[in-house]
């Protein structure tokens, strides 16, 4: 019982020692950003929507002197479609609280496969001179087969200057926030147009045959029809060949007609200005991998003007095979997208770290005390591998078996409490030798060599005390022997609660089972071994397990059984039945064990 | 009497008369190859043959009626110019000379080749007929044959012809007011005006990156409001000679006359359009060539030699008013 009091009382100082050290370390985890470092690198992939509106040139102002009353100009429009990217970002997070920052960065972004399109019809007719060795000036038409499309890829590269919010509702998640301008680095759009023109040419000569000019839009009855209108009504036929074969000479001569002619080159590629103005907001979650690590997802939305100054004089198509893209012709376009982002950050930087033990406060245990990293930045100031919040002697070496105190004999009981300090005992025995390990030290058996009952002195009986006695006078000891007996018991095994000795109410048929069956044999013993599952210190455990052990035999006792044959034991955590992995295991390791043990018969 | 000739139609002849007067013909279809028919007379008396006598007969061959080649439209109006006819005597061997004349029209240049067998023609009329009509005779022989045909004018009036450009090896109408398909190119042989209508070129254009203007007259048919007219790049008129027997027209003035440095040409009360004049010496050389703009125009006479010149007045090609002036 004395041996009992002591694990108990250890126990309850080292519950306490920790107890404040989980308050304070409570406390300075109550704001989680202040751990943090406050430079970080982050990097987030988007996805989302696309969709530009474009501010496309007047080209009837971009072709000289337009007859405005016969061109048809039609609106350019960009099809929505979705966009990749994503952004790389340096931030710095300051004032106290680290929830405030600001960042600085690219942000790239890809969108494919998207169409810039123009309706029809478009028809242009304006002054041209052609490329004839008199070099007459003459009326272009110019009409577009059909709807121009123009596939699309466009990348475009951004710095985003953010500013920037976090804040950790608890150590693994928090949520983030960026929002600020962008400016544009550069933007390009590769484009493949599926455009065909007609051109046809109206001649009007001077007196001196020269070409001229006059805007009107009927034109003279003494001018040169290059249509194709005019050639089907000249010669009475649709034929395609034909038209084509009449259209083909003059422009082999040099007039600048065709009929369904394609640009020489199809693919253009245009560059926006840089430094245009947008900007991005995003914002979502963030969960703590670890103290360097975040992980990041949310949504975005991101708006971004990009410019084109080089629109001046633009125009689709002027001699044949010439073309310019319709983005060439795009002064403006006001790009929206909006989606999801995903990403990490990446804490750079020393970590706070109060105690200056190295090991960063977000993952000290004991942030406020110079520890080891063995220990999770905990003390083991006596070096004994034992962390002192687990070290009942953390000023003296011990061992882990001892809590971390001295035990000179080796015996697994630290000196403090062993009454046999240089001689090995056992816990049963406070520590003293118990040869015959009855429970009852060696100093205070009477049948050292025997194993015996307490109520008889660690004889078996009164008797054998008798002829212990005897025997000490004799010197001769007799010995009883135990066996497991071979009764097998319904249930051999009680489950406690946690950091709870209380016997359940369902067990005590159980034990009442234990109880016939030793009254009814009076030889039999039983063996009671108490267990804990792997929660707290060494000896709180050994100190519960015991008290299990104890709880049970208070019963027997209670039930008429003598104490004496009834042997308790406390292994604390070190013989769990199964893994301590989950609470239901756990549970299965607060146990008592309960043997029926019968004399080895002579 | 007996002759010397395989002329069908001749016989032979028997007098018995003192004096005797023998009439033949030749009904041969063909014309005469040859100029004469010698005849020879023997004489007998009383069973004597006197010695023989020829004597030569010369013909006056007359031509068969010549067949008229005609190019002129269906659709013909007033105001349609420049219309080609040409005759034809096939398998002539002597040299036969056309003479056309015309009513309700007139003949504008004639072929210089071939004695005026084939003539352009302008008729000016709207509504009514025509009658185009050749005579054909043989040089030196004043037997004629005659054909005509009938030309039909619609009512209505045809456009003036239409200026033709050429410019970058490329012939163009400047006209296209015109009814569907209706421009057809060609071009007149310059010596016999013979039209040659090119195939397949009946657009506003004729590509032809070398004209030949010297042997060549281009021309292009333009249909307008069913009305026909035909336009040439190079007038034929511009080879014709002027005559200084020509009558002087009553609008077209030039003064001073005689002139010493300037020659004022100045048109009466006429209508708008583009008028050219042309100052010709004796000899039919072309040496001045100026618009008038505005019914008048001076003309520097520096450089001309002093004697006779004719000037000639036209529009879209036609000879309208005759002047003349001497240099001193």
């Amino acid at each position: 019982m004395k041996n009992i009091l002591f694990l108990l009382c250890t126990g309850l100082a080292s519950l306490t020692t920790q107890a404040q050290d989980s308050t304070a370390t409570r406390h300075l985890l109550k704001t989680y950003d202040e751990l943090l470092p406050r430079f970080c690198v982050d990097l987030n992939f988007k996805y989302g929507t696309y969709s530009g509106s474009p501010t496309f040139v007047d080209m009837n102002t971009t072709y000289p002197r337009v007859i405005t009353s016969l061109s048809s100009i039609q609106p350019v429009k960009i099809s929505n479609t979705n966009t990749t990217g994503g952004d790389l970002q340096l931030g710095y997070f300051f004032g106290r609280k680290h929830n405030i920052g600001i960042g600085a960065g690219v942000l790239y972004s890809s969108t494919q496969n998207y169409n810039v399109s123009m309706g029809a019809p478009l028809h242009l007719e304006f002054q041209s001179t052609d490329g004839l060795p008199t070099h007459d000036v003459f009326r272009q038409l110019i009409t577009a087969d059909g709807p121009i499309t123009e596939n699309v890829k466009t990348t475009s590269l951004s710095i985003p200057i953010l500013a920037k919010f976090k804040h950790q509702f608890s150590k693994e998640w928090g949520i983030f926030a960026d929002a600020g301008p962008m400016f544009s680095v550069m933007s390009t759009s590769k484009t493949t147009t599926n455009a065909s023109f007609d051109y046809e040419a109206i001649y009007q000569y001077s007196g001196d045959g020269s070409g001229v000019y006059d805007g009107n839009s009927t034109p003279g009855k003494n001018d040169w029809l290059i249509t194709k209108k005019a050639f089907e009504y000249n010669n009475g036929s649709t034929s395609i060949p034909k038209v084509d074969s009449y259209f083909n000479t003059l422009k082999s001569l040099g007039y600048n007609v065709g009929l369904n002619q394609s640009p020489s080159n199809k693919s253009r590629t245009t560059h926006y200005d840089p430094f245009a103005i947008g900007f991005l907001v995003q914002a979502g979650v963030s969960y703590q991998l670890n103290y360097r690590i975040t992980a990041n997802i949310g949504g975005y939305y991101s708006y971004q003007t990009f410019m084109n100054s080089k629109t001046d004089g633009y125009q689709i198509t002027n001699t044949v095979g010439s073309y310019n893209s319709l983005t060439d012709g795009i002064k403006q376009v006001n790009v929206q997208s909006y989606g999801i982002t995903v990403g990490i950050r990446y804490f750079i930087g020393a970590p706070r770290d109060i105690d200056g033990d190295g090991v960063p406060d977000k993952v000290d245990e004991c942030p406020l005390v110079f520890g080891l990293a063995e220990f999770n930045g905990c003390p083991d100031t006596d070096g004994d591998g034992v962390p002192d919040k687990e070290d009942r002697c953390p000023y003296e070496k011990g061992t882990k078996q001892t809590a971390g105190c001295p035990d000179r004999d080796g015996d697994g009981v630290p000196d403090d409490i062993d009454h046999c300090p240089d001689q090995p005992g056992s816990w049963t025995t406070g520590g003293c030798p118990d040869r015959d390990g009855d429970g009852v030290a060696d100093d205070d058996d009477l049948c050292p060599d025997v194993f015996g009952l307490k109520k008889f002195h660690g004889c078996p009986t009164d008797s054998s005390l008798r002829t212990s006695t005897m025997t000490m006078a004799g010197g001769t000891a007799p010995t009883i022997s135990y066996q497991p007996s071979h009764i097998e018991l319904s249930k051999s095994v009680i489950n406690f609660e946690y950091k709870k000795a209380d016997i359940s109410d369902s067990d005590y048929p159980t034990l009442d089972e234990v109880a016939d069956h030793l009254k009814k044999d009076p030889s039999l013993i039983v063996y009671i071994s108490g267990h804990t599952d792997d929660v707290g210190s060494y000896q709180t455990n050994m100190m519960l397990s015991f008290a299990r052990a104890e709880m049970v035999q208070k019963y027997l006792v209670y039930k008429g059984i003598s104490k004496s044959r009834v042997i308790i034991s406390g292994m604390g955590k070190s013989d769990p039945i199964i893994a301590n992995d989950t609470p239901e295991n756990r549970a299965k390791n607060r146990r008592i064990e309960m043997r029926l043990l019968m004399p080895i018969s002579k | 009497m007996s002759h010397d000739n395989n002329i069908s139609g001749l016989q032979n002849f028997t007098s018995f008369d003192s004096t005797g007067i023998i009439t033949d013909s030749v009904s041969s279809s063909q014309i005469l190859t040859r100029d004469s028919i010698t005849y020879q007379f023997r004489l007998f008396s009383r069973g004597c043959e006197s010695p023989a006598v020829n004597a030569v007969v010369g013909i006056n061959p007359r031509p068969v009626k010549p067949t008229i080649t005609v190019s002129t439209p269906d659709t013909l109006c007033g105001n349609t110019f420049f219309q080609n006819f040409g005759a034809n005597i096939p398998d002539q061997p002597l040299l036969v000379l056309y003479e056309w004349s015309v009513t309700n029209g007139n003949i504008f240049d004639s072929s210089t080749t071939n004695i005026n067998r084939n003539i352009l023609v302008n008729f000016d009329v709207s509504g009514g007929t025509s009658s185009v009509t050749v005579t054909a005779h043989v040089a030196g022989y004043g037997c004629t044959s005659e054909s005509y045909y009938t030309v039909f004018i619609k009512s209505g009036t045809a456009d003036d012809t239409a200026t033709i450009l050429y410019r970058n090896g490329m012939f163009i109408c400047e006209k296209n007011d015109v009814d569907a398909m209706a421009y057809q190119w060609g071009y007149d042989e310059a010596g016999t005006l013979t039209p040659y209508p090119i195939a397949n070129q009946i657009n506003q254009n004729y590509y032809n990156p070398a004209p030949d203007t010297i042997n060549k007259f281009y021309w292009v048919t333009t249909t307008h409001n069913g009305c026909s007219q035909k336009s040439y790049y190079n007038n034929p008129t511009r080879h014709a000679r002027p005559s200084a027997q020509e009558p002087e027209s009553e609008f077209m003035k030039t003064y001073p006359n005689p002139a010493q440095t300037v020659i004022n040409i100045e048109l009466g009360d006429v209508s708008n359009g583009d008028f050219l004049a042309d100052i010709f010496d004796l000899t039919g050389r072309k040496l001045v060539t100026t618009p008038i703009k505005n019914n008048i125009t001076k003309v520097s006479v520096e450089n001309l030699t002093p004697g006779y010149y004719i000037v000639e007045c036209r529009k879209n090609g036609i000879k309208v008013a005759v002047a003349k002036f001497i240099k001193n």
